[in-house]
């Protein structure tokens, strides 16, 4: 048995020798570095200069610092939960293999094609400016719009809505381990005389428990780090009255636009410690609904 | 079954990954590469090909732009190495957006361009972080000529008396105005086209001109007037305290308190009484493309910008009779001309053999006839005055009206260079635009915002 | 029977109709890519008038005499070693975070969730400066070499969700034929992956293909431009942006994105029943 184990520890690593040489090689120098740059003042034009904890106490009085922190949380708790359920509804949809159905599937993952580009931007404005589609739409049930994109009140759900748009890596996700329940639990359900609605919340939910964790946790630490939507749309600025600053814009603003990298570097390490949380969190409750097999 | 398809899959992955490897390196045996001009050609070489020949200076030039300005950039590298065959150019070229935090990041990482195109947003950060090369001593022994540029122009790129990069060409700040609606509108009279180029033309008759054109239009705006620009204010600036500017020469705010205040107000006035797009529509407006903004779309009969990109309006509005105007004056009457410019700079820390062949390359993009007329007004007027006119001759319509314009307000309108930004401008900026946005979202009445703004500042270039 | 048919119809109307909102960009695009410049903008439906193929044609001219042939060469190398590295390296890391009991493991899974945490931004200049110090700047390497050693964690936690849904009595079925790790990994946990290796795939090719801002720090050379680049400096904010080459440029580098995802979708949905063995 120890052998054993002892066994398990040299494969383990053979394993992940390529990971181990990413991590040490490539990963680890650059946050480090990253780390020491947080505690000193650095325009990235000349050498740091040593500040000790000013970045990380100054974090606390800069009210652009608590805004950006502010509207990140709004962002992430509002966009990952509705990205995630539209993103399992339409997998569900499409889980079948009727006619056309592959082709629904590509047509509903084509918005994530576009990732980033400046298109994206100039549609985002097409749709949600004074005179744009969603008002011609609401015009038409007699409700007089707004100009969304660019008010401080609803400027953020644009990016929350582009955000819950481009659902379709979660939907893959979801489709790949929908295929992966076998057909005749259904069956056997099935017979039992459940409906749809309790087969879905007594064997689809339970056994699709993994993958839900799996996207609800990167969604979340993708969504903390979100930056190009914000960045296309209000063009680099988080206007308008800071209403789109999320927090990686506003690192980004501060570092390359401002030349304080040390400030942003302590900012990022700021969020990594309030993403390590939020994980940490997830991965304390896991056990209590994450059934693996 | 499955897993034989799966590593099928996979070995045709393989082989195609192969073949593409082995495309991908010999990069020159592409016919359609071969078109490629000579200089991309051996800048695409590898390191060990450049050094075989010895003799040969390679220095890396970047700059920001579009496609269009690449095929002009790549062209005056192309004419600098036919008459300097010891050194050879490698072209960079980079998205505007992006340039200055590849640069930068290059500089930090140790690896930044000899020659790089410089914004004036970002000079003096890096001017004053000892990144840009002092051109004095070249001046000095004959690689780069002044003799033909004037010193008013050559001194937009100087800090505190040094000259750290030389301006790539001279615009202004200018009005466009869409004749053909103010004509359409049948308000010709009413306006008075004529004046808006005269004496009279002040901050107060330009305003009075928004009530005109309301009146006549029901529901039109004749301008918007963008609150948070920076060279908008600049010339309200100017005009209003009679020669002060933004920034003084030690890095701080010169601008007063009053002057900020006024300027907000200028603005809330007019969007109080609906004269000017809401708030909304103007910060919608900011991240738009020319081709979508409400000018270019006869939403609106004026609009701010560098004279030189007369020609990009020109071009998307071709029905309509375009012209371009100098700013207001002070209500007394008091005009100031701001010179405009993106600007050329050397790397300080490159070897002296590549910084000659640097500033050699500099100066033929600037004083070289045959430069010139390669980059014609991509940059605004070039800044060689003998150059400058003999480009006359060979520019189009559009390039005419500019050349002339410029050329006009240059001589005859007090055309003044102004202190390039201190580090810290671009917080000052950010500043700057969120107090635009509380007046104009109405959180804030103009003398608040300002107030804020100030206190703002004051910590900001308290930090430089 | 009837009830079926309605079901089926209310079915793909509402699949259609939520379909319009994902499409309508690329409808945009494509009538934008067939527009004439001055019309893009002005033009407030999809139907382009005039109808016009001059776009691509300029747009495949490319810049600098250095056509989108070579830029689409240029994006598919990378994206190619991209996909066969993510794959390599995030499965063979994934089976050791899943699968294997070894004491380290807990470490090195919570770092490798770590490195996925600290924002691109901040981490750009040190990491240009340990690629330059490779001497690997204007080369492909800085945007495959990472792939090959698992630099996305996000692959490495996709794979291991993966295998930890497979039936643990597969272990215990080798170790009674006395297969060893590597075997009950290559033969029998790879085969089971395939629904997750397609995913990484897909993932892969898309993300990188369209990751413009690694590709623009580090390919300074034009011939060494990929689509995403090349697009972007079709665009300039201050100038003439010649928005019908970028957009019918884009429908051109839409298109492998799309072929590809309906190609691979079935391998992603069709994957080995893992029903057949559990049962």
């Amino acid at each position: 048995m120890k052998n054993k184990s002892a066994r398990a520890e040299v494969v383990g690593h053979v394993f992940l020798i390529p990971w181990l040489i990413g991590f040490f090689g490539l990963t680890v120098i650059p946050m480090i570095t990253s780390l020491y740059f947080s505690f000193t003042h650095y325009d990235m034009l000349t050498p740091p200069r040593w500040a000790g904890l000013y970045n990380y106490t100054h974090m606390f009085r800069d009210p652009r610092f608590l805004k950006s922190l502010s509207v990140t949380f709004r962002f992430v708790l509002t966009s990952v939960p509705l990205q995630l359920a539209f993103a399992l509804f339409v997998a569900m949809a499409l889980k079948k293999n009727r006619r056309g159905v592959r082709f629904y599937r590509a047509v509903y993952y084509l918005p994530s094609l576009f990732g980033g580009s400046i298109a994206v931007a100039i549609l985002w404005r097409r749709i949600f400016s004074g005179d744009g589609i969603l008002n011609m739409i609401l015009g038409f049930f007699g409700i007089e719009g707004m100009n969304w994109i660019a008010s401080p009140p609803t400027a953020l759900n644009t990016l929350i809505v582009l955000a819950i748009w481009q659902f379709g890596s979660s939907m893959v996700i979801f489709l790949a381990s929908l295929k992966q329940i076998p057909a005749d639990y259904y069956e056997a359900a099935t017979i039992d005389g459940a409906g749809k609605i309790r087969q879905f919340f007594n064997i689809t939910l339970p056994l699709l428990t993994p993958m839900v964790f799996f996207n609800i946790v990167m969604q979340i630490i993708s969504a903390f780090q979100a930056f190009t939507p914000a960045f296309i749309v209000s063009g680099g600025t988080g206007g308008p009255l800071d209403s789109t600053l999320l927090y990686s814009l506003y690192i980004y603003i501060r570092g390359f636009g401002q030349f304080q990298m040390g400030y942003a570097s302590a900012m990022a390490w700021m969020l990594l410690i309030i993403i390590a949380t939020f994980t940490g969190v997830l991965f304390g409750t896991s056990k209590k609904w994450v059934f693996y097999d | 079954m499955k897993l034989k398809k799966i590593s099928q899959i996979l070995v045709v992955g393989l082989l195609i990954f192969g073949l593409l490897a082995g495309c991908g390196g010999q990069p020159s045996t592409s016919p359609a590469e071969t078109q490629a001009n000579e200089g991309a050609e051996a800048a695409a070489g590898n390191e060990p090909a450049a050094q075989a020949d010895g003799d040969v200076v390679e220095i890396r030039f970047a700059w920001w732009g579009d496609t269009n300005r690449n095929e002009i950039y790549s062209a005056i590298c192309d004419d600098f190495e036919r008459e300097n065959p010891d050194v050879r150019v490698i072209r960079e070229p980079a998205p505007f957006p992006e340039y200055r935090d590849r640069i930068t990041t290059q500089i930090a990482g140790g690896a930044a361009p000899d020659v790089m195109g410089v914004h004036a947003s970002f000079a003096s950060d890096y001017a004053e972080r000892g990144v840009l090369a002092d051109f004095a001593p070249w001046i000095a022994n004959g690689t780069f000529e002044t003799e033909y540029i004037p010193e008013d122009v050559l001194g937009a790129g100087r800090i505190n008396g040094t000259l750290w990069m030389v301006a790539q060409g001279v615009t202004f700040d200018a009005m466009l105005i869409n004749h053909s609606m103010i004509e359409e509108l049948g308000i010709y009279d009413a306006i008075g086209v004529d004046y808006l180029n005269g004496e009279q033309f002040t901050w107060d008759s330009f305003a009075q001109t928004h009530r005109i054109f309301r009146e006549a239009t029901q529901a039109g705006h004749f301008s918007s007037l963008p609150p948070e620009n920076l060279e908008a204010f600049r010339y309200w600036t100017r005009t209003v305290e009679q020669g002060s500017d933004i920034y003084s020469e030690d890095g701080a705010l010169a601008t007063s308190e009053e002057t900020m205040v006024g300027w907000f107000s200028y603005y809330n006035d007019l969007l109080q009484a609906g004269l000017i797009p809401d708030a909304a529509t103007m910060v919608e407006s900011r991240g738009m493309p020319i081709e979508e903004n409400l000018f270019a779309n006869g939403k609106t009969a004026v609009m701010n910008v560098p004279a030189n990109q007369y020609r990009l309006y020109a071009v998307q509005m071709p029905d309509a009779d375009l012209r371009i105007i100098n700013y207001p004056k002070s209500n007394d009457g008091f005009q100031i001309n701001t010179i405009a410019a993106s600007h050329l700079s050397v790397f300080a820390n490159t070897t002296d053999e590549k910084k000659e062949a640097a500033f050699r390359f500099v100066n033929h993009f600037i004083n070289r006839q045959s430069a010139t007329n390669l980059l014609q007004l991509e940059q605004g007027v070039p800044i060689n005055t003998i150059s400058a006119q003999e480009l006359e001759g060979i520019l189009d319509e559009n390039g005419r009206i500019i050349l002339g314009f410029i050329s006009e307000t240059m001589l005859n309108r007090n055309a003044q260079g102004h202190a390039l930004p201190p580090a810290g401008a671009s917080e000052f900026q950010d500043a700057f635009r969120n107090t635009a946005d509380r007046v104009a979202f109405g959180t804030q009445d103009p003398q608040a915002a300002v107030a804020q703004l100030i206190s703002e500042t004051d910590a900001i270039f308290a930090r430089q | 029977m009837k009830k079926r048919h309605i079901s089926t119809i209310l079915f793909h109307s509402l699949v259609v109709l939520f379909g319009c909102f994902m499409i309508y960009p690329l409808a945009w695009m494509l009538s934008a890519s067939f527009s004439e410049q001055t019309q893009i903008f002005q033009n407030p439906g999809l139907i382009p008038n005039p109808f016009i193929l001059l776009n691509y044609v300029i747009g495949w001219s490319g810049m600098s005499g250095i056509t989108f042939g070579a830029f689409f060469l240029n994006s598919f190398t990378i994206v190619m070693f991209v996909m066969v590295g993510s794959v390599f390296s995030s499965i063979l890391a994934a089976y050791a975070f899943a699968r294997i009991n070894f004491k380290m493991r807990a470490v090195w899974f919570t770092l490798m969730l770590g490195t996925m945490m600290l924002p691109m931004h901040v981490r750009l200049i040190p990491q240009y400066i340990v690629f330059n110090n490779l001497g690997w700047i204007n080369t492909f390497l800085p945007l495959i070499v990472p792939a090959f050693l698992g630099v996305n964690g996000f692959f490495i936690f996709l794979f291991t969700q993966y295998m930890r849904g497979l039936p643990k009595e597969l272990d215990q079925a080798a170790d009674v034929d006395g297969c060893g790790p590597f075997r009950l990994f290559w033969y029998i946990i790879m085969p089971l992956s395939v629904p997750a290796i397609v995913t990484v795939c897909i993932f892969s090719f898309i993300w990188t293909w369209n990751d413009f801002f690694t590709q623009m720090l580090y390919l300074t050379d034009m011939r060494k431009f990929t689509v995403a680049l090349a697009l972007r400096m079709f665009i300039d904010s201050q100038g003439q942006s010649s928005w019908g080459a970028l957009f019918a440029m884009s429908i051109l580098s839409l298109a492998p994105l799309f072929f590809m995802f309906i190609a691979f979708q079935k391998y992603l949905v069709e994957g080995i029943t893992a029903g057949s063995i559990k049962g």
